[in-house]
Order: structure tokens, then sequence, then C-alpha cells
């Protein structure tokens, strides 16, 4: 019997832009199969959301892998941006870590769609 | 022209080299000059250090104080000034009195030989605010506290000031003053060398304050000491005397025995009531006593039942019965018949025991009546010349007994009240810990001796744990118990090894009268984790009781009785590890608990651990009353002292250091911090602090093989203060590379109060901190 994986990971298309959700929970054990997912979900997509709100935990293995998604995609033509709502679980460790200053964030989904169009 | 060209060429090198020269030479002179004022520096703390060390009282503290600080730093004056005890009569911010200065004149010392403390003066406002004050100028000084040069203090003029707060058991007790004739700078390491010898000072004022007290203490004691042995001589004398008298009345013996093993007043009255009723064939007899306040007649035992607060309970002095009135007069009172005694005294009706003859006798010590004794017979009749005598001196006997009595209550009261008074009020609330001290003096001679216990939360968050047992019984060991434990107190506080506080501990015996042989087991012990280091010096081994029923006596780290020894051949202590499983208790005890006359220690030793286990297994209530009760069973002409600390992390997980066992500890760990009613954003955080850690220890295991496990340790103080301990135990096989294991740590003391990491042989143990805010909910 196994258990229900601790993430789940939805890549949704909207036009030339991705918004990948992250739901559950982030750690050391599953960050580098959460990050193959994305990876395959997004495909050759350079305008990325990725969005924290349904993230109840979020380590340090959660972060490195965030920057460096937002480290491949971002550079000439490619965008990365965080969606975090105000009252999300996972906003302190995003602003601890300084991650923020590095990606771009938004606190909804729409306004981080239309910041990448 | 060659020649020239030659010497030339020397003239041009040479005048550059003399502005080389000098400049290096400056540089030279002044590191020379450096070296020189740090090693004068040097010298002066260790001159300070040893003459602080020979300084008792607060006069020769502050000359030994102000002497380097005067000789190292050039001012040429200085002045220690000891905060006064707060009255009410004074100014609200309290006073200081001087205790010493050097280099003013005698009509300074004596005006500001008092101050009080917002009286606007340098020392008044270091004392007032703890923090040193640096005035570099007169003009400064002048400014700022305008009354200062009321009197000058000496023939020089003033340059400078300094005045540092005197900081002891984290109070100010007063200021150090120093001042210089010229301006002077206070560079940085001069403030350092000043603060260090204020600290210095402060030490050694609060050391002689706890000398004095315990000094005064033992004064005190030694008079009453005396006292109470005059007394006992004169009561010997009285016996004597009156045992005389009984040698023909044989039959008499049986209550002088009963009196002998008599201890308390109420004791002694029965004796005599039950001898009033065998020996002289009474039908009822009644004792009683003047109270303290000399005015009512109080019972202290009878042969009928005495109804609280009925009139065979107590009487006034000043009533109309002839108890009252034998009391007043000292002469006995002898009434052949119920119907005289009730024509006399009415009031005896209503307590129904005139039924014959009545002898009512005072109690006399010393020639003033102290209560008074009524024996009924059950015949009316006039009672016999040799019966009066026999009642006459059968009350001497019990006045006098009464007395002894009273006098060994008093005694006994005095030194319970000084050994309770040195033992903690209460002891510490240091989470993770259930601590219970019990202290019982021997029961059969309700003798109080020199056994103590301690505990003491050290800054760290480790707690130190000890029992000690001084030679000798009564107020004298009580009062070297004192000085004992408080000196161990003292020493255990900087957080040394047991091993060095018991080294320390020994020098400090050595000054103390009555601590040679004296026993002391000391134990540190980390309450998150439950690791300890411990030593004995001739005391009896630490007890663990196991959560499965199991025990083990700690029989490492054992070292002699204090000062069995001469000091060059007491060798230096050792101590003993150990770590205290979740849910195991430590005992600590002194050797009244174990001894029995007639068997061996060994016997007492395996009774114990098998009681305490028993008691310990049958819950979490306090058991150490009943674990003495049980252990001094028939026994007990020792005093006993005990400790117990039952380690209880409120949470304790072991788990493969693996990372699919993340999110269960993330789940349980919320749960808990919920409980405890954590809000949303400290576990959050809580909950990214410890899976930092643990995550760490896991890539750790994982790099190296991956067989390791991860412990995680939970607590909760009573002050809401959480600490969390995540220990590796895997087997590292390689050192950690540079960087390795710190990825998580910024997030870990960003959410937590505060991180600790250290990194051991056999693994890496963090541990944190963070007070909760939220109030539980109720």
């Amino acid at each position: 019997m196994s258990s229900p994986p601790l993430a789940r990971v939805a890549v949704e298309r909207h036009g030339p832009v991705a918004v990948a959700r992250l739901v559950g929970e982030l750690d050391l054990s599953n960050a580098i199969a959460v990050e193959d997912q994305v990876t395959r979900g997004l495909g050759d997509v350079t305008a990325v959301a990725v969005d924290l709100a349904g993230l109840s935990y979020l380590d340090s293995a959660g972060l490195a892998l965030l920057s460096r998604l937002a480290a491949r995609i971002t550079g000439p033509g490619g965008t990365l941006r965080l969606v975090v709502p105000p009252h999300a679980v996972v906003r302190r460790a995003l602003w601890i870590s300084g991650l923020v200053e590095a990606i771009p964030v938004d606190e909804t989904i729409e306004a981080a769609l239309a910041a990448l169009r | 022209m060659s020649e020239h060209a030659g010497e030339d060429q020397l003239a041009a090198q040479l005048p550059a080299e003399p502005a080389q020269l000098s400049a290096e030479l400056a540089v030279t002179r002044a590191r020379l000059a450096q070296l020189v004022r740090l090693e004068e520096r040097a010298r002066g703390m260790q001159e300070l250090t040893a003459a602080l060390a020979a300084a008792l009282t607060p006069g020769q503290i502050a000359d030994a104080a102000l002497a380097p600080a005067l000789a190292v730093l050039g001012a040429h004056g200085g002045g220690v000034f000891l905060r006064d005890p707060p009255d009410e009569a004074g100014p609200p911010a309290g006073t200081m009195t001087i205790a010493g200065a050097v280099g003013y004149n005698a009509e300074a010392v004596e005006h500001w030989r008092r101050i009080p403390l917002d009286h606007s003066t340098p020392a008044g406002e270091a004392v007032l605010s703890g923090v040193p004050l640096y005035l570099g100028s007169e003009a400064e000084a002048a400014e700022r506290y305008p009354g200062m040069f009321a009197v000058p203090a000496s023939d020089r003029p003033l340059g400078s000031w300094a005045a540092l707060p005197l900081r002891a058991g984290g109070a100010v007790v007063g200021a150090l003053t120093l001042s210089f004739a010229r301006r002077h700078t206070f560079a940085e390491d001069e403030r350092t060398f000043l603060e260090t010898v204020a600290a210095q000072c402060a030490l050694s004022l609060e050391r002689a304050r706890l000398y004095e007290t315990a000094s005064t203490e033992r004064e005190r004691l030694r008079g009453v000491l005396a006292r109470l042995d005059a007394a006992y001589e004169a009561e010997r004398d009285a016996r004597a005397a009156a045992e005389a008298a009984w040698n023909r009345l044989d039959r008499l013996q049986t209550i002088t025995a009963g009196l002998s093993e008599a201890v308390a007043p109420a004791q002694v009255a029965s004796v005599m009531v039950q001898g009033g009723l065998s020996v002289l064939g009474c039908t009822s007899a009644w004792i009683g006593v003047l109270d303290e306040s000399g005015r009512t007649l109080v019972a202290l035992a009878a042969s009928f039942p005495v109804e609280p607060g009925g009139p065979a309970a107590q009487i006034p002095l000043s009533a109309a019965s002839p108890r009252a009135e034998v009391t007043r007069t000292g002469m006995p009172v002898w009434l052949p018949s119920a119907a005289e005694a009730l024509e006399r005294y009415p009031g005896l009706r209503a307590i129904g025991i005139a039924a014959g003859a009545l002898g009512v006798v005072p109690l006399v010590s010393h020639g003033h009546p102290i209560g008074a004794m009524l024996l009924s017979f059950d015949e009316s009749r006039e009672l016999e010349p040799e019966e009066r005598a026999l009642v006459v001196t059968l009350a001497e006997q019990c006045a006098q007994a009464l007395e002894r009595a009273r006098l060994h209550q008093r005694e006994h009261d005095v030194a319970l009240t000084l050994q309770q008074s040195m033992l903690p009020s209460a002891l510490p609330a240091v989470p993770g810990l259930e601590l219970t001290g019990r202290y019982r003096p021997a029961v059969q001679t309700l003798e109080v001796g020199g056994d103590w216990y301690d505990v003491l939360a050290l800054s760290d968050g480790r707690v130190g744990l000890a029992v000690g047992d001084v030679v000798g019984r009564g107020l004298g060991a009580a009062a070297t118990m004192g000085q004992l434990r408080s000196a161990l107190a003292a020493l255990a506080l900087s957080a040394r090894p047991p091993a060095q506080v018991l080294d320390d501990l020994e020098l400090f015996a050595r000054q103390v009268d009555g601590a040679r042989l004296g026993t002391v087991v000391y134990c540190l012990l980390d309450p998150v984790g439950g690791t300890m280091r411990y030593a004995c010096a001739g005391h009896p081994p630490p007890l663990v009781l196991l959560p499965n029923r199991g025990t083990e006596y700690l029989e490492d780290g054992r070292s002699p009785l204090l000062c069995a020894l001469p000091p060059e051949l007491t060798p230096r202590r050792v101590e003993g590890a150990y770590r205290l499983p979740p849910g195991s208790t430590l005992l600590l005890y002194s050797d009244g608990l174990v001894e029995r006359r007639g068997e061996s220690l060994d016997v007492g030793l395996r009774r114990l651990a098998e009681l305490a286990a028993h008691y310990a297994d049958r819950g979490q209530g306090d058991w150490c009353e009943q674990l003495v009760d049980t252990m001094l069973a028939g026994s007990g002409d020792d005093d006993v002292a005990l400790l117990r600390a039952t380690f209880r992390p409120a949470l304790s997980r072991r788990l493969p250091a693996q990372p699919q066992r993340l999110a269960g500890l993330r789940r349980e760990l919320r749960g808990w911090l919920a409980g405890v009613g954590a809000t949303d954003d400290e576990v959050t955080d809580l909950l990214l602090a410890c899976g930092e850690a643990c995550a760490n220890a896991v890539e750790h295991a994982y790099r190296d093989g991956g067989a390791g496990e991860v412990t995680v340790e939970l607590a909760l103080d009573s002050g809401r203060e959480l600490w969390l301990r995540i220990a590796d135990t895997g087997r590292w096989r390689s050192v950690p590379a540079p960087g390795d294991r710190g990825r998580g740590l910024p997030l870990m003391r960003a959410v937590m109060d505060a991180v600790q990491v250290a990194r051991g042989a056999d693994g890496t143990v963090v541990t944190m901190r963070r007070r909760l805010g939220a109030a539980v909910a109720a």
C-alpha cells in the first residue's frame, strides 16, 4: 500500500504562457521528482508562472528547486514568476531565503499572467 | 673625483636613512609601548586577582580593586561605593555608602561617605543606569554633575572621571569610581581593563556579603547553642537532686524511663498521666501548661477525652479553678472530697472529674509556675503526707522534663528552620524535567544534620543537580551545609565541568570549619537530550531508574571525600558521562537513606534500587515521600536528602535518517504544536526550523551511506519557551565538507530565537529555542 504523493504538480497552458501549480508539501524527499515533473510539463515554454498558493510546506530543498527552475528559464526571452497570495503558508520561507528578490512575485495568477503576456 | 663621487653616493643615501629609521623606530617604540602597556595590564589583573582572593571585608576589597586601577592607568584617586539596603525613610532611589577610597583627603571621603543615588553623581548614575560612565574632562564633569566639586577631593586638579557599576547576581550592588589629574581619553583597552576590574571587584563584594551573612548567622547560632547548654546543665542538676529523693521510690522508675524516651512536651505529659494512674492509683489525671501568652492553661495530656475548645482543653489563668489557682500561686491545693472541691470550685462540675479526693499541684520550672497537674482519687480522704510528697516530686519531675522537651523542641525548630531556609525554597522549572527535593531530619532524635540538595538552572539551558552531606549534627552542621551549598552554586553557575566544580569546592571547603570529610555528588544535565556528566566526592553513586523498571548505579566519576587528604596528595577529581533515556529517573540521595547499622551498604543500595523502581513504576506522582518513609522504616537515626529528576522530553522521536520520513515527522509535530496552543505562524516557523535541521541530518546520512538515525526532542517550559533538539546518531565516516549542513541554517536562525550547532565525533546536535507568544486556550 503506497501513501498518496506528498506534492501534486499540474501544468496548464494559457496561450504562450504556462502555469505550474504545486499543491502539498515540498521537501528533500520529493524536490527532485517535482522538479522533473514541472520540467517535463513545461516543455519549451519560456513564460512561466509557478503557483505556490497550495503549498503547505517548503524547505530549503524546495527553495533550491525554485531557484534552479528560475535560472534555467529566465534569460533572453524567458521569464518565471511566482504566485504567492498574502496569506500563503510558504510566504515566510520565500522571504527569509531572499528568493523573492531574485524572482518576481505576484499575489494572484491573473496578475502573473498579465505580467507575462 | 672618483673618491668624491663615491662619497657623494654615500651621502646621497645617508640623509634618507635617518628619516626612514626614525619612522621605523617610532613604529617599533609604539609597539613596544603597547606591549609594555599590555604586560602591565596583565600583571595588574594578576595582582588584582591575588589581592581580591585575600580580601575579606568590603574595605579590603575596595583597596585591592583600586590599587591596580591606579597603578596601571595612572589615576590619582578612586573609590568603591556599596548600595545600601532599601530604607523607607531614605530617598526613594536609595543611597550608597563608601566602602573604601584611595588618594582622597579625609574631608572629601567624609563628605561623600553616603550619597543619595539620585543626587547627580557619576557613581550614582552608574548604579542607576548600570552602564559605565567615562568623562573625558573636568568641564564635562562640571557641566553634568555640578554638585561634584563642592568639596575638593584632593590637592591635585581634577581632569577626568570614570564610574563603573558593580554587578553581582544580576543586580547592581555599587560603583567603582576613578579620577585622573589630567585629561584622559579612556581607550578601548583601558575600558575593557576597568570593566574587568569592576566585575572582579563586584564578585568579591558579593562573596564578602555571603560570608558575612553566613558568619553572622553562625555567631547567632553559637549564642543559641551556649544558652541551650546552660539550660541543659541547670536541668541536669535539678534532675540529679530529684533523683536522690526518688531512690526510695523505685516503683517510679517506669516513669523516669518513660520520660527519658519522651522528646516532645505532649509525650512527656502523656508519660506523666499514665504514671500518675499506674503508680499512684488515681482514677484520672490532667496536665496542662501556660500557652505563649502566659494567660491561658492549655491541656497537654489527660486520662479522659478532652473536647477541643471545652473547659478541659483550656482555662484562663484568671479562672476560679484549682488548676488556674495553683499556677497563679505556685502552691498545691489538696481537696479531700468531691463535695469540698465543688463547694470551693463550682466550675469543676463542668469537666465531670470530681469523684473523690483531688490533688492539684503547680508545675514549677526555675522558680516559675509553667502549668498544673491534677490528680483525682476514687475515694474521699485526706492524702497522706508521703502521698503528697510523692505527687509534688512527680510534678517537679514533670516540670523539668517539660522544660527540657520545650528546649529540645525549640532547638529542633530553630535548626530545622535554618536547615530549610538554606535548602532551595522552590526548585527551578526546567522543561523536560520533573524535579522534587526532600529533606528529612533524623526521625528518632528529631535532630537535623548537614544534608542538602540543590538544583541550578544554568544560562545555557543545562541544569546542575547536587546532593551533599556535611559531617555532624545540629546547628553547626546546618550552618556549614549552607556555606557549601552557596559555594557550589556559585561554582556551578559558570557551567564548569563537574570534576572541576568539585576541585574548586575542595579549595573552598578547606577554608570552612566543619566541611572536612563532607561528601557531594554533582551532575550537569542537558534536559533536552538527557546527556549528563557527573562527579562524586565520596558520595554514594547516583541511581538511574530506567523506563523498563531496570535500575543502574552510576559508578564512574568517583573521588575521595572533601578535604580527606592533604592538598598535595589530593588527586584531580574525575567525572563520568551518561545519557538518561526518555522516561528515566535520576536519583541523588545522601547516605542516611541507604545506611543501616549492622548492615552492609550493598544491602541498602539493593533495597533502594528495588523500592525506587517499584514506586517510579507506579505512576507520575511525587513518590519521594513514600520512598523515604519505606526506606527508613525501623531505622532513621540519620537525616536524609533526596533529589529526583525524571527526564520527560515532551516529544521524543528517533527515526531512520531517510527523506521520506520527514513528512510523517512534520505531521506529528504539527499536531503536538497545535495541542500546546502554538499559532499557525509559529507552527509554520517551527516546522521549517525542525525540517531543515532534520533534512541536514538526512542528507548527510545519505551521502555517507545511509544507515544513520536522527533523534528529535521537544520540550516546553513553564515560561512557554519551546526547546527543540535534533541529533544525528549516524556513524559519520568523513569530515563534512565546508559549507555542508549549513544550507538551512540561515532559515533556522531567522525563525528561531536561538540556534546552536555542536558537531562532535559521533554526530551533530542542533539545539534551538523559540518563545511562544500566544496564551494557552483555557
